[in-house]
């Protein structure tokens, strides 16, 4: 495997000098489809049966000039519900880019991630016939169903309100252990990419492009949402068999793995196939360089740009750390294959997606990078990694991404910041400028503080308005953060067992926010000792759900400050006391000076931790003396402020969080405190100082001579 | 026009060394005027703050974004600082000029200089807008898309070179007193057809203006790597004083080594203004 991938390294680099002396394509070693889609069963871990429920057959072919597919689709859906059911929903994902006023339009008003609907840009599906096969009651639900021949019936159908999903009548209902199969005659007109899906001159990028039947849950019936900016998908899981008829020229990539591939004059003929998936999408463009490679016998394959070749090897490396981590994290991948697409620069709205076994990407910052002074992990190889990580959260939990959906994208870039520790260690450095590190966890706090107050995390994606634009900051950051908090404050060991509980219950089963919350709790427990009791106080405990219920469906803030650190005489014994002979006792006040020349032991350090923001939760807090010792204790952080003494000790400073545990808690500069006549230089105010008056005196300068 | 021999380095040191106290005024005004304009900067940073404290951790540059972020005044008092920086250091120079050829020449009463670079500002002002106009036109194309403009911008930016000497040599001419037509253009134009002509007279010029961008850059460099540690602005302040040297070196190799005035070509507005202190040294 090693020299494999040092021959693919080592072409790679060849290639790339090719390419830049002469640029031609540089052509790297091809790796053979693998011949069937899952991993063998020793690898791929648990795939249960039961899971197969929605199969598609598909045949179509895009014009590649009028950038239109047109083709077949064949649903076989099994009912595996106690629930009966006389309609069936359809997505109709395509539709939101139908006109201006479709839910997904209006709410983006025409644009996405900064890429704008350009002219003659719309597109559609349009379906042209539905008519139901079958329905019958098979022996089994689980494996290949044989279809019963029984006579075509022509179904009724509508568009709901919104054209992206449809409303089809059954003319039969269809009962629990029930089978369907619909035939499905659709065109679908790809719109000019700005936003996943589309084409761009020659590049075509079928994403979200057929019909897609809904998900009938146990307590709620159909699960079919009207598709939004941010409401992204939920399928189930189950095969799909996909025939293409593309323009000869393409270089195409799919889902899944190719099993037949035909040249028939300037027609290729492709056939994929993908099992337990729940979406299938593809591309081609005539442009793209294959690029290879082979990570624990899973073949991975670039679709990636001439001009980026020089990225193959990087976004290799990000592919292979995060699928290192994630395996040993949530599970083993199932897919035999993963196709990494690299779009080309006039549709990058493309950039940034996933589907089952195949993501796109972007390409990385173009700048003069300089080992350990000026250079960045975050641009394109970052994408590659938070991509793949969708492979796990929704490709293989499949969670409703619309309902939750901080459980697949929070959940990820949490995953995606445990990538980066695994692959250059805990919290490393994103951005490196002039030597000074700006780590994952930097990055995270300081998106939080952008806007966690305005939206709550656990709430559909339809209740962020895209005119808030909060939605990346509350679903993906904070959720990062919050997760990431909860495993430094519990110990890294046991909120990795948490996911790893959460990864066996969730694959392949549509898992919701509470499948997540209840793993947590029946790993970690109700509650988390941080500090053992005392003879006086109790032990300081993290309530789980109660944190929970505070970072996930609250907008409070986390944050604390040092309110106050100082120093008092120490409480005397001057005064007048009663004798056990009832007669009263002077002892005289003693002239003790000032405080500066007082003994340590006739001191009393004292520091106030304040809780401004709304959280409640313990943090850690040290405690340094003059006489170099230092005390940590755990402030409970229930009152909105606790007073800390520490009789005989002369306190000089007060650190809350000096582990840094709070990714949670973006405003950290009121964290650290000196007492009075402490010599603290604050080292960010005189790096700013001396870069001002540095920068100043070149400028000054840079008149002169 | 043949080439001139080069003053010998002895000869050109002495003549440096003559001109130190407008040499160290310069300075310590540049210093003080730095640190003057960097206190709101300080101030409002300080007061952000407040009594809070940070520990190095490896975090300075989140401290660093929270802390701008949190109080604009912080960075809006950096931005008029260097903006401030600008203005002052453009008139600064204006004045300068005229004093280091001052001292140059022999005069070493930081008092004179300073009252003869004053005399020369709007001289060397005038002289400064063309050489700006210039440099504007030859750096122009490179704004052209594509492979053009960063052909154009190469070009022009290697041909931007020879105007440094051209600057040296024009304001050698208009800063002496007996200067005539000091505000006429053709002064400049005769510098670059000066420079053009005697290129290896020019070299010295263009290395030691390179030089000296090539000590600011590893200071800046230096300051933004460490900016945190105690001792880095004193040494940005004691290397701040490299550029100034190179730049009094470049100012002397348009002067005659004796300090004789070249004022012959100027007068006249002839070709051989700048070129007369060459002629003087050979």
């Amino acid at each position: 495997m090693t020299r494999l991938r040092h021959q693919a390294r080592l072409a790679a680099f060849i290639a790339t000098l090719g390419f830049a002396c002469d640029s031609e394509p540089p052509d790297f070693p091809e790796l053979a489809e693998p011949t069937e889609a899952l991993r063998p069963a020793e690898l791929r871990g648990v795939v249960p049966a039961d899971a197969r429920t929605a199969d598609y057959e598909m045949d179509v072919s895009l014009d590649g000039e009028a950038h239109v597919i047109e083709g077949s689709a064949r649903i076989t859906w099994r009912n595996r519900t106690r629930r009966t059911v006389d309609r069936v929903p359809l997505h109709l994902y395509m539709n939101g880019f139908r006109a201006e006023d479709t839910a997904w339009m209006s709410e983006g008003r025409g644009s996405h991630r900064g890429y704008k609907l350009e002219s003659g840009g719309f597109g559609y599906i349009d379906i042209q016939s539905i008519e139901r096969v079958a329905t019958w009651s098979p022996e089994s639900l689980d494996g290949d169903l044989e279809v019963p021949n029984q006579p075509a019936v022509a179904l009724e159908y509508s568009e709901d309100d919104d054209p992206s999903t449809m409303t089809v009548t059954l003319d039969r209902e269809v009962g629990p252990g029930q089978a369907l199969v619909l035939d499905i005659e659709f065109k679908t007109k790809l719109p000019r990419v700005f936003a996943r899906t589309g084409y761009a001159d020659d590049f075509h990028f079928a994403g979200q492009w057929f019909p897609k039947i809904g998900v009938l849950e146990e307590e709620d019936g159909w699960k079919a949402h009207t598709f939004t900016s941010t409401s992204e998908f939920y399928a189930d899981f189950g095969n799909y068999d996909v025939r293409l008829d593309v323009p000869e020229s393409l270089v195409v990539g799919a889902s899944g793995i190719r099993v037949e591939e035909a040249v028939e004059g300037d027609r290729k003929k492709l056939r994929y196939r993908a099992e337990m998936v729940h979406d299938f999408a593809w591309t081609g463009d005539p442009d793209f360089v294959e690029h290879y490679f082979e990570h624990e016998g899973i073949r991975v394959r670039q679709l990636i740009q001439p001009e980026h070749v020089g990225e193959a090897q990087a976004h290799a490396d990000a592919q292979i750390a995060a699928l290192d981590s994630m395996q040993s994290r949530f599970g083993p991948y199932p897919w035999s294959t993963i196709t990494i697409v690299h779009p080309p620069k006039n549709a990058s709205g493309a950039g940034g997606m996933e589907y089952p076994t195949l993501y796109t990407t972007w390409s990385q910052a173009d700048f003069p990078r300089i080992p350990d002074l000026l250079d960045e992990r975050m641009s394109g190889t970052f994408t590659t990694v938070h991509e793949f990580g969708h492979q796990y959260f929704q490709g293989l939990f499949a969670s409703n991404e619309y309902a939750q959906p901080w459980l697949d994208e929070g959940i990820n870039t949490m995953s995606n910041n445990l990538t980066y520790d695994d692959a250059y260690g805990q919290d490393p450095w994103a951005v490196l400028l002039m030597g000074h590190a700006l780590t994952t966890e930097d990055i995270a706090r300081l998106a939080v503080g952008q806007g966690e107050e305005l939206n709550i995390i656990d709430q559909d994606a339809a209740s962020y308005p895209e005119v808030v634009g909060d939605y990346g900051i509350v679903v993906y950051q904070k959720t990062a953060a919050v997760m990431l908090t909860l495993r430094h404050v519990v110990g890294h060991k046991a909120f990795d067992d948490a996911f790893a509980l959460y990864s066996e219950r969730a694959r392949f089963r549509h898992p919701t926010g509470a499948t997540l919350e209840q793993s947590l709790i029946d790993s970690l427990g109700d509650r988390v000792v941080l500090a053992e009791a005392t003879e006086d106080e109790p032990a300081v405990e993290l309530d789980v759900q109660d944190f929970l219920d505070q970072a996930l469906r609250g907008s409070d803030r986390l944050d604390f400050e040092v309110r106050l650190v100082r120093n008092r005489p120490r409480l005397g014994h001057a005064g007048y006391h009663r004798e056990d002979d009832g007669t009263l006792l002077l002892t005289e006040l003693e002239e003790r000076g000032d405080l500066e020349d007082l003994d340590d032991e006739d001191l009393e350090g004292l520091a106030i931790i304040h809780r401004p923001g709304g959280v409640e939760m313990p943090v850690d807090v040290l405690f340094e003396f003059a006489d170099g010792s230092t005390e940590a204790r755990v402030a409970r952080g229930r009152a909105r402020y606790e007073i800390f003494t520490f009789p005989g000790k002369r306190i000089q400073a007060v650190v809350i969080d000096p582990d840094r545990k709070l990714v949670f808690e973006s405003e950290r500069f009121d964290n650290v405190a000196y007492a009075k006549g402490v010599d603290h230089p604050h080292l960010a105010v005189r790096a700013i100082s001396t870069a001002s008056e540095a920068v100043n005196l070149t400028v000054l300068g840079g008149f002169g001579p | 026009m043949s080439e001139k021999r080069f003053p010998s380095p002895t000869a050109l040191l002495n003549q440096v060394g003559r001109a130190w106290p407008v040499m160290l005024a310069v300075w310590l005004s540049q210093l003080g005027l730095a640190w003057l304009l960097a206190a709101p900067t300080r101030g409002a940073a300080k007061a952000a703050a407040g009594q809070f404290g940070y520990l190095e951790d490896g975090h300075l540059l989140f401290s660093i974004i929270e802390l701008l972020e949190g109080s604009p005044a912080v960075a809006a008092a950096l931005v008029g600082g260097v903006v401030a920086s600008a203005a002052l250091g453009f008139l600064m120079w204006l004045v300068f000029a005229g004093a280091i050829f001052n001292a140059l020449r022999g005069d070493a009463s930081v008092g004179r200089s300073l009252g003869a670079g004053i005399n020369a500002a709007p001289r060397v002002a005038v002289q400064a807008l063309y050489v700006s106009l210039l440099r504007g036109l030859l750096i122009a194309p490179a704004f052209l898309p594509g492979l053009a403009g960063k052909i154009a911008g190469a070009v022009g930016g290697l041909v931007v070179l020879v105007t440094i000497p051209a600057f040296d040599r024009v304001r050698a001419v208009v800063t002496d007193p007996a200067a005539s037509r000091a505000f006429h253009p053709k002064q400049l134009i005769h510098a670059v057809r000066d420079s053009v002509k005697q290129p290896i007279r020019s070299l010295p010029s263009v290395f030691l203006w390179i030089g000296s961008w090539v000590v600011t850059a590893a200071v800046l460099a230096y300051v933004t790597t460490a900016p945190q540690q105690a001792a880095t602005i004193w040494i940005a302040r004691g290397a701040s004083l490299i550029p100034l040297v190179f730049g009094v070196l470049r100012f002397a190799l348009v002067l005659p080594s004796d300090g004789a005035r070249a004022s012959t070509g100027a007068a006249t507005g002839s070709s051989t203004g700048a070129a007369a202190p060459s002629s003087a040294a050979a």
